[in-house]
């Protein structure tokens, strides 16, 4: 009997506290602003430490952070690497689709030459590299000098016959007509010497670090990418520098071209502006619906 | 209350405190069951209402407030229930 007015008498007790709780929520649901000036001057305290935590450089404080940032570092990398990964498929299918359309069209395939890097810019003169390649091997000067498969870094500027001497767009003095993608216009590069040009360009055009640098002269030409922005509103040119996207000291083979893959009209580098411009509608991945349906529409009308 | 319990309990609530604030919610969660097996859920009750007015929750919906209330609740019905159990006068 004793247990079960006791039992009773908590039950009562809890019934009680929840619902005068529920008052007071309901109160703060009616007076939001009061409830949160109070809240504030009593969380004062555990505000001011917890911006401690948040802020200071001190050793605790500095430990906490760095593990969480390294787990949102870790997170952000891991999915920044499942993108590429499908980046990459994508960026396969589209080179894919590139040749079979320019079989398709009759282009030439273009011949290049693999030549290995022997001297590189810390034992040359910067911006200079040497290749064991040379007019034996059918190596010419003015030839455009790749990594990979569109990524130009240079022009041949003397050769032998067992190597040839390379000089970088990053040479100082090195000028070259560049189509910037993102803003979309056509700009001066000028080499500035360590591994870095630079390019010039009028205020107001909204240039971004990561735009593509294209050097629409050389078929096909990417040099790199906008790494550092100067703009300062009261000079009349903005500048934008320009880093190759592989560090030189890791080039280990490059791949020479023709010097018929530099461009001499003004008409064809045009072109090629505008086909990259062009290029900016096509969007993946809605075409397959639409040509299957029409594939089936024809093959059922065909019947 | 032994002057050790007293501690724990502050600690608790001190780490209850810190760890929502800190986005830590895991560790949130832990230290209110350990708080609500030690002692009780209704010293949570006002934690949680200064909490969502801290945050300005009652602008939309208060939260912690209601998991508090609905947790104390839960808590005490059980922890009844089990005292009946194990109650010397049966």
């Amino acid at each position: 009997m004793k247990v079960q007015s006791q039992r009773n008498y908590r039950k009562k007790r809890t019934i009680r506290i929840a619902i005068a709780a529920s008052l007071v929520v309901i109160c703060g649901w009616f007076l939001p602003a009061a409830f949160s000036t109070i809240s504030s001057i009593v969380m004062s305290p555990f505000h001011a430490v917890n911006q401690w935590l948040e802020e200071s450089s001190s050793l605790i404080p500095t430990f906490v952070r760095d593990r969480q940032s390294l787990q949102a570092d870790i997170q952000q990398l891991e999915s920044q690497l499942q993108i590429n990964s499908r980046t990459n498929v994508t960026q396969q299918r589209l080179l894919l689709e590139n040749n079979r359309l320019r079989e398709l069209l009759g282009a030439a395939k273009e011949n290049r030459i693999v030549a290995g890097v022997i001297a590189r810019p810390d034992t040359l003169p910067y911006d200079f590299l040497q290749i064991d390649r040379g007019v034996n091997d059918g190596i010419e000067v003015g030839a455009p000098v790749f990594v990979g498969t569109d990524i130009v870094i240079g022009l041949v500027v003397h050769t032998t016959a067992q190597y040839s001497f390379v000089e970088l767009f990053t040479t100082p003095g090195f000028e070259a007509t560049i189509f910037l993608s993102g803003p979309d216009v056509v700009a001066k590069m000028y080499g500035m010497g360590g591994g870095v040009a630079r390019v010039s360009l009028p205020q107001g055009i909204p240039v971004q670090i990561g735009n593509l640098v294209h050097v629409p002269s050389v078929e096909p030409g990417v040099f790199g990418k906008i790494s550092y922005i100067e703009n300062e509103p009261t000079q009349p040119e903005q500048y934008g520098y320009v880093t190759p996207n592989i560090s030189l000291n890791s080039l280990y083979h490059v791949s020479v071209g023709r010097v018929s893959q530099i461009s001499q009209s003004v008409e064809e580098i045009d072109k090629r502006v505008q086909e990259e411009i062009e290029s900016r509608l096509v969007v993946e991945g809605v075409s397959l619906e639409v040509s299957t349906t029409t594939d089936q529409a024809t093959t059922t009308q065909q019947e | 209350m032994t002057i050790f319990q007293a501690f724990l309990a502050f600690s608790l609530y001190i780490v209850i405190i810190f760890s929502f604030m800190q986005s830590h919610i895991l560790l949130g969660v832990g230290a209110v069951l350990l708080y609500t097996l030690k002692f009780s859920a209704v010293a949570l009750l006002p934690l949680a209402i200064v909490l969502d007015g801290y945050y300005g929750a009652f602008h939309s919906v208060p939260v912690f407030s209601i998991c508090a209330i609905g947790w104390y609740f839960l808590s005490d019905m059980l922890r009844s229930t089990m005292n009946i159990v194990q109650s010397r006068y049966e």
